[in-house]
């Protein structure tokens, strides 16, 4: 099926307006816009209490709305809308699977529901991921949860992946053979792919772009090299030291020590900088930031 | 002594529960100061607050104690002294306030150990141990004892001050039983549907996570069987959906995976081990004379609503995994979905009704009861009834657990007082006549209510957030 009933790569897969929730007279998310067009991996990195997980459950639907509105796949999530939460796979942070079924009998229920359901995949990764068929879904590890959650959301083959922090609980070779499997995955034409993470190593791997949640907005969309080429660590060095930063415009944090100024910049160009190191007499080196240190610096 | 430890242990019953706490406070309060007054009716009146305030404080330990609250500093101490510091309140005061009245030391020592005893039996009910069903029976069954029984036990209640230590040895020992369980840092097993959890008797309807479950011998044994019932139920159900997929198979399968253990099998291996116990029971403490058939029959009528404690606390505890289920099941609009769960736990109607015709047909033939007829029809129509009336007040009944532990209370106390009335106009006015006006007054208010709370559901968003208690 064409995803998402004729949406194509270009249209939003998601489409966000206006988005405010409150938990009581806290406003998580307030004011938040969020365009994804189709066959996009974004990382949706944001601080602990920014609202990564409450955004991707109204995303889902599994949470109420206070104002704005949010379309998945060209249609409102107001109601749940039929078949097309069928192109909806959601990996939640905490595992609420039927604790009391065992894994065959829990993913056979569910693929008696879907029209499309991915048997040979689900069998496969079972194998892999070295999951009991025969054991119950409350008895299995944390980790072996997520894994048996991912497998169940990619299962149906979803044009919308919707993961809240998928990677959590698993070991190294789980994370690296999931990260695997979603790159198989996106590769696929018209697959979206969301997922919130504080690994920030393994959106790396995925080349993701990213998206930056704080304040209840999104504040920030970028891809990765771009945002490597606009944020960036400056040194200027002098032997006579520093006793103001040299640079304001642009500067996200200033630091002074000795002979050293270090600074993160935010969109100042090479030539800027040659410019002022020239003027300060100092010896200048600019340094690439990890994802890590961009999230420190930005978050 | 950590005072501000004990404080905090002290105040949670008030800070989980302030209307709870306060009302049956007042209530004990106010029956504490009539003691000098009219002891007569202050004292059971004290009693029976002090049981039902030992039930909010187990309802509390139970949601406190958990592995990580079990490995906080010396708290097996503080809680200690904290369940001393309410023992000095709701055992010695009470006896104080009768040394007022009456100089007789077997009297306060009496007085003592029943207030111990109503604690006890309230943390243990509280705390989820199925004791009450045991305490309601006690009742009937002092009436079966001779006139020379009844006679003895009376004088020895007002003399000997063996019976104030039994039944602190009693109290003790049902304390032992509550507390070692919530007192014993154990594994998580978390693996039983909410919805069934209470219907086997097998695990208090309020488990919280991390807690060790009060599970007995017959439990055990009956868990992997039913297990085994519920899989090859939930098996041929997946079966006929994929062979002819339809709105009735595939309400079968979302039943088989609500209610796993309600299946032809799972019902059978229940009725059985009920008959079993019921039959031993019923064997060793039968002697036929004056016996009320009909007030002992209603108790099939309770053993088979206690099935909806489940469904009120489980409506809440499963909100977390139907989001699941929302997304397999698609529905086009969030009412589509409420109606989807509404009718599904329909089953238990037919079910709850089915248990009460079968317990009521199991103590007509242990009793040899006179007019059974009367029994089973009475059964059948006060089980349709209030089964209909039960599922509704848990639909969209209160999510707090005082709430829905009142609600609970209140269904029981209502289906078995209709029962009786329903049985005294069969009695009054015959079968027929008899059964029509309990017909007239059972189905119209069940299935009203049904229909009010089905359609009052269905006007609900779903919820899929963890319950906060």
């Amino acid at each position: 099926m064409a995803a998402a009933d004729g949406i194509t790569q270009t249209q939003a897969i998601v489409d966000v307006r206006g988005l405010r929730k409150r938990f009581g007279q806290r406003d998580v998310l307030s004011h938040l816009d969020w365009r994804i067009p189709g066959g996009r991996v974004i990382g949706l990195l944001g601080r602990n209490g920014a609202g990564k997980t409450t955004l991707l459950r109204c995303m889902a639907g599994l949470s109420p709305i206070d104002e704005g509105s949010i379309a998945i796949l060209g249609h409102s999530v107001d109601q749940p809308g039929g078949e097309r939460l069928q192109h909806i796979g959601f990996v939640p942070q905490t595992f609420d699977l039927f604790p009391w079924m065992k894994v065959r009998g829990y993913l056979d229920f569910t693929a008696a529901f879907y029209p499309r359901w991915n048997h040979a995949q689900t069998e496969r990764l079972l194998d892999d991921w070295r999951i009991d068929r025969k054991q119950k879904v409350g008895q299995l590890s944390q980790g072996q949860r997520q894994k048996l959650a991912i497998i169940r959301a990619l299962a149906p083959d979803p044009d919308l992946l919707l993961l809240d922090e998928p990677v959590a609980s698993l070991d190294p070779q789980a994370r690296r053979a999931f990260m695997d499997e979603l790159m198989r995955i996106v590769q696929r034409p018209g697959k979206t792919v969301v997922f919130s993470t504080h690994i920030t190593a393994d959106l790396e791997r995925a080349g993701a772009d990213i998206a930056l949640l704080k304040d209840g907005r999104i504040v920030l969309e970028s891809d990765l090299p771009a945002l490597r080429q606009r944020i960036r660590r400056v040194v200027l060095m002098r032997a006579d030291g520093w006793q103001t930063a040299p640079l304001e415009t642009g500067v996200l944090r200033a630091t002074l020590d000795g002979t050293q100024a270090q600074l993160i910049v935010d969109g100042v160009s090479d030539d800027v900088l040659a410019a002022i190191a020239e003027r300060e007499h100092a010896r200048l080196d600019v340094q690439p930031l990890t994802l890590e240190d961009l999230f420190v610096e930005l978050a | 002594m950590n005072r501000r430890a004990i404080g905090k242990l002290a105040a949670l019953p008030f800070v989980r529960m302030p209307a709870g706490m306060i009302l049956v406070g007042v209530v004990w309060l106010g029956s504490l100061i009539l003691i000098p007054a009219t002891h007569a009716i202050a004292i059971p009146f004290v009693g029976m607050t002090t049981w039902l305030a030992g039930m909010l404080l187990g309802m509390t330990m139970r949601t406190l104690m958990r592995t990580d609250t079990l490995l906080l500093p010396d708290f097996a101490r503080i809680l200690g002294q904290t369940g001393l510091l309410y023992a000095l309140v709701l055992i010695i005061l009470p006896a104080l306030f009768l040394l007022g009245v009456s100089g007789n030391a077997q009297n306060i020592l009496l007085m003592a150990a029943v207030q111990l005893l109503a604690v006890a039996l309230g943390l243990a009910s509280g705390t989820g141990f199925r004791i009450t069903l045991f305490v309601w029976i006690i009742f009937p069954l002092v009436g079966l004892l001779p006139a020379d029984v009844h006679a003895i036990l009376l004088h020895a209640l007002t003399t000997s001050y063996w019976v104030p230590l039994l039944a602190a040895l009693l109290a003790a020992l049902l304390l032992r039983f509550t507390l070692r369980p919530l007192l014993t840092v154990s594994d998580r097993e978390d693996d039983d549907s909410p919805m069934q959890a209470i219907a086997d008797g097998r695990k208090p309807a309020n488990t919280a996570s991390g807690m060790p479950q009060q599970r007995g011998f017959i439990g055990k044994k009956l868990k992997p069987i039913l297990d085994a019932t519920a899989q090859r139920n939930l098996e041929r159900s997946v079966a006929r959906l994929r062979k002819r997929p339809g709105t009735a198979a595939r309400m079968s399968v979302i039943r088989a995976v609500l209610l796993p253990h309600d299946n032809l099998q799972g019902i059978a291996i229940n009725v059985l081990v009920t008959t079993l116990v019921a039959g031993l029971y019923f064997t060793l403490i039968h002697h036929g004379d004056g016996m009320n058939v009909g007030f002992i029959t209603s108790y099939a009528v309770l053993i088979g609503m206690s099935r909806f404690a489940a469904v009120g606390r489980g409506m809440v505890k499963m909100q977390p995994n139907l989001a699941d289920l929302y997304l397999t099941l698609a529905p086009e609009t969030h009412a589509e979905f409420q109606a989807t769960i509404a009718d599904a736990l329909l089953k238990l109607v037919a079910v709850t009704t089915f248990n009460c015709v079968i317990y009521s047909v199991l103590i007509a033939v242990l009793l040899h009861a006179g007019a059974p007829a009367e029994l089973l029809l009475t059964a059948l129509i006060v089980g349709v009834g209030a089964s209909f009336g039960a599922l509704a007040a848990h639909l969209v009944g209160p999510t707090t657990q005082t709430g829905r532990t009142l609600v609970q209370m209140g269904l029981l106390i209502g289906a078995m007082l209709i029962y009786n009335l329903v049985l005294w106009l069969m009695h009054r006015f015959g079968v027929l006549a008899g059964g029509f006006a309990g017909i007239v007054i059972c189905l119209p208010f069940g299935l009203g209510a049904w229909q009010y709370a089905r359609r009052e559901y269905l006007t609900r968003r779903p919820c899929f957030d963890a319950p906060l208690d």
